[in-house]
């Protein structure tokens, strides 16, 4: 998570310097926020980390790990 | 080698390749400072405040010109400073493992970015403030979130879910803490009114009248439902679809208020341990608001997992 989120950060720079990938930049942030989104609605509801493949992301942001459908 | 020599030497090799970065890599935040610092000090002096910052930041930008060479240099050390604090208190409070894992992420995560932008010195006093909160030291952490907010703003969000964790440790509302807080906050950030009436509310102005930033959620909103555009300026490329963009960026505000009011919510009755709310609410102001600043999430997740229990 910290690596995507710091990768993502490049998105800055890149769309200052090649403006005709504002669009692709654009995609590509809007998928960023919204795993971002669904991954702090994990953290708030601890839904099974399968749903959406969140279980890394949920688990890096602190959600409690999640085992045999309990939480420990 | 002990584990503490081998972090001292992992954060040597870390500050001497953000400085190397800071040599060749310029960013251009460290410029605005510096051209802040330089007008704060000119005649007449101590009128220009920061347009898009809170007035105790200026301190920070003016602390670097006392050294004689480069301005770049002396705010890198500056920051590297304030990192340095962070691992020796973290690696005390959390074990050297977090140091290592700390400077891990700190280098994948924003390596470009650490010693050319002041987040680490906000960032630093707002993972002591916390940190104290968690171990019932409110006097300690009020204080750290008040200037952490005068530096920078966003640990406002922690300030009702710091109290909701007091209420609920002691069975009262902390009235007197709440009350010296806002005092104490609203004194320092109306303090450049004092030589510039009407400097106070420039970083508050300056958020309400810029455009929405292109990586936010407000621009992702836009993006989606409206027939936006790429526009430039507040230095950012920005994403505009008319008038309809302010009524936006109050309606996203408006869900990350209300995110922030869930988690004390939850902190007050019990549900949520106070840095898995705290992760929640900074998570959503940071996806409601205008811009993206990846970098407090960031700053965040390189201590959060030592606290999952907590």
């Amino acid at each position: 998570m910290t690596l995507a989120l710091g990768l993502s950060t490049l998105v800055y720079p890149l769309a200052f310097v090649f403006r005709p990938l504002q669009p692709y930049l654009m995609d590509l942030v809007t998928l960023r926020n919204l795993v971002l989104a669904a991954a702090l609605v994990s953290l708030a509801w601890p839904v099974h980390p399968s749903v959406l493949g969140l279980r890394g992301v949920g688990e890096a942001l602190g959600r409690p790990r999640w085992q045999k459908g309990r939480e420990v | 080698m002990s584990a503490k020599v081998r972090i001292g030497l992992i954060l040597a090799l870390f500050s001497a390749a953000e400085i190397a970065l800071t040599l060749h890599l310029h960013e251009v935040d460290v410029q605005i400072y510096h051209q802040y610092a330089v007008a704060f000090l000119t005649p007449p002096r101590f009128r220009a405040w920061p347009q898009e910052y809170p007035g105790l930041a200026e301190l920070l930008f003016v602390l670097p010109l006392a050294y004689p060479g480069s301005y770049r240099v002396a705010f890198a050390l500056l920051t590297l400073f304030a990192l340095t604090l962070l691992v020796v208190y973290g690696v005390r409070r959390s074990g050297d493992a977090w140091g290592v894992r700390l400077l891990w992420y700190l280098a994948v995560g924003s390596a470009g970015l650490l010693a050319q932008r002041y987040d680490i010195v906000a960032a630093t006093v707002t993972y002591l403030g916390l940190d104290a909160a968690r171990r019932g030291q409110w006097r300690r952490a009020w204080a750290c979130l008040v200037i952490g907010v005068l530096l920078k703003g966003y640990p406002l969000v922690f300030w009702p879910l710091v109290a909701a964790a007091q209420r609920r440790e002691r069975g009262r509302w902390p009235w007197l803490h709440l009350a010296a807080a806002v005092g104490a906050a609203a004194a320092g950030l109306a303090l450049p009114d004092l030589t510039h009436p009407g400097a106070a509310l420039n970083a508050w102005r300056y958020l309400a009248e810029r455009s929405i930033e292109f990586e936010s959620g407000p621009a992702t909103v836009l993006y989606w439902f409206f027939a936006s555009r790429f526009t430039s300026g507040y230095g950012s490329v920005n994403l505009s679809a008319g008038p309809v963009d302010h009524l936006v960026a109050l309606g996203m505000l408006g869900v990350g208020l209300g995110v922030v009011g869930l988690a004390a919510w939850q902190v007050l009755r019990g549900r949520w341990p106070l840095m898995q709310a705290a992760t929640l609410a900074l998570g959503a102001v940071l996806l409601t608001s205008k811009v993206f600043s990846a970098q407090y999430l960031l700053g965040w997740l390189r201590w959060r997992p030592r606290h999952r229990s907590t």
